[in-house]
């Protein structure tokens, strides 16, 4: 019984204090109530199979993207948070329906938008649904799936924000979802098999180096400059051998006398074999390095850079991670270590 | 277009490895005085060398060759010039008789009206020296009068004779080619 007067007493200053705000609310405000738009809030989806703080961040992107569909007045998030926790309201253990109604009739506000994020082995499900507090109806409801990296879910669950609205999600917004989570790597383009394959068409071994595996593809490099150099020589032999070869010619072409003749004869034919064996070395090299190149090419695109489709390995892999923090509205560098 | 471009790197570079260096005919030998490589067999007598460029006005020389002869002691030679194309400067002996023991007699004549050069080289005495081998009997300097191509051949009249002057059979005639530009 107390707590329904108490419930009462807050609603009543909460429309005070709404009442007040929209007193000094400016035009642009005034005009949006005035154009129907519905106050929302937006409770913290429910984590299941990622982590809260995860889980609240996606919370304030989906937030995020819900004011730019500019089809809400959306309740603040931290202004939200403060009336719950004076109201010693856990915020994390409302999930149905009814909680949400009952937050809202707290809040004061018309909707209030809940939603859980899930992960079933490597794809994630996101579900969001816009209830009514005054019917406890679920206006609308849209649900997604999505394998991938974890950085795609931002991508989701802002075109949720649109389709929730019953809008068509913007062009950009689309485009970032075929690209994935590279969208969210300005820069750095993501890395791919034919990406290794071109590099390594054009410098053997950097088709490895670029998928990371720079072992094989600095063997690769080192292997085909050594054949490359060896063919190199091989042409300067070849050339060096040429020359003597003219040389020799013009030797036996100004010869009169007979054993001359016949000396620079052996001498013409001892350098046309030098050049056949520096070209025949030349060739072997020739053909032994385009061999290595083209098997460089195949193996950069077979051992090529794998999707990330689990990055919670990745995250493992290195202690630092990117993160958002909902109290400083901030994308923070975490250094995490296990004890 | 991003392929076109990376085509455009890898073309370059497969078209340096197609390349491949040349290898010369194995028969490239065509001096006049080798004589495993002239098509005339030998005793024979040839314009050393075949062929000439030069210049019209300009002046060169050209040696008459000996080429696998055994024993010679003498020789007479007559050769044909393009007397419209071709001046005669000097006609000296060449080095086969005059590396010899003993000098030998050297007598040229010049007929410029019908284009024919006459030498007759030899050793005097019944104890006279021979010379075998390949070797120059004499050396003409020219002047070319015009441009164009011109001959000079030996006339079948030219012979070869040992120390008993017995004649030298001469089985092959070389032909020189004077190109005046």
């Amino acid at each position: 019984m107390k707590r329904p007067l108490t419930v009462f007493i807050f609603s009543v200053v909460l429309m005070g204090v709404v009442q007040a705000q929209y007193t000094s609310l400016n035009e642009e405000t005034k005009s949006m109530i005035g154009e129907g738009k519905k106050t929302t809030a937006v409770l913290d989806f429910e984590a299941r199979g990622i982590n809260e703080r995860e889980a609240k961040t996606l919370t304030d992107r989906f937030s995020s993207a819900l004011g730019k569909t500019n089809k809400v007045i959306l309740v603040q998030r931290t202004m939200m948070k403060e009336i719950l926790e004076e109201q010693g309201f856990q915020q994390s253990g409302c999930t149905s329906d009814e909680c949400a109604v009952e937050v809202g009739a707290l809040l004061g506000c018309q909707y209030m938008i809940s939603g859980a994020i899930g992960k079933i082995g490597n794809s994630y499900t996101i579900d969001v649904k816009n209830v009514s507090v005054e019917s406890g109806a679920t206006e609308n409801s849209q649900s997604s799936t999505y394998a991938g990296p974890k950085d795609g879910l931002i991508v989701e669950i802002e075109i949720l924000a649109w389709l929730l609205m019953n809008l068509e999600p913007p062009k950009d917004l689309l485009d970032k979802q075929k690209r994935g989570a590279a969208a969210y790597a300005p820069g750095e383009k993501p890395k791919t098999k034919v990406g290794a394959l071109m590099r390594s068409l054009v410098i053997p071994g950097f088709g490895q180096i670029y998928s990371g595996k720079k072992g094989s593809g600095f063997a690769i490099l080192l292997l085909e400059a050594g054949m490359v150099g060896m063919a190199a020589k091989s042409n300067n032999d070849y050339l060096a051998f040429q020359t003597e070869w003219n040389t020799q010619l013009s030797n036996y072409n100004a010869a009169t006398v007979p054993s001359e003749i016949a000396d620079y004869k052996i001498l013409v034919d001892q350098a046309r074999s030098d050049m056949m064996a520096s070209n025949d070395q030349l060739n072997l090299f020739i053909y032994a390095s385009a061999g290595l190149w083209a098997v460089n090419t195949i193996h950069a695109f077979f051992v090529g850079p794998k999707p990330d489709d689990d990055d919670e390995e990745a995250s493992k892999s290195s202690p630092f991670q990117l993160a958002y923090s909902p109290l400083t509205n901030q994308v923070k560098l975490q250094w995490e270590i296990d004890l | 277009m991003k392929t076109f471009r990376h085509l455009i790197i890898l073309v370059p570079i497969l078209l340096m490895f197609s390349c491949d260096n040349e290898i010369p005919e194995e028969d490239v030998f065509d001096n006049p005085l080798d004589d495993e490589e002239v098509t005339y067999e030998t005793p024979a007598l040839t314009f050393y060398p075949k062929e000439i460029e030069t210049n019209a006005g300009g002046s060169f020389s050209v040696e008459v060759f000996v080429l696998g002869v055994e024993n010679m002691s003498g020789s007479y030679v007559r050769f044909s010039f393009d007397k419209a194309r071709l001046q005669v400067v000097s006609v000296n002996v060449g080095s086969f008789f005059t590396d010899a023991e003993q000098a030998p007699v050297f007598i040229s004549e010049v007929d410029g009206a019908n284009g024919l050069i006459d030498i007759n080289t030899s050793f005097l005495g019944s104890d006279s020296v021979s010379v075998s081998g390949t070797g120059s009997l004499a050396e003409i300097v020219f002047t070319a009068l015009s441009a164009g191509n011109s001959t000079l051949s030996f006339d079948g009249t030219s012979e070869l004779v040992d120390k008993d002057d017995q004649p030298i059979e001469i089985k092959g005639f070389g032909e020189g080619l004077i190109n005046a530009q």
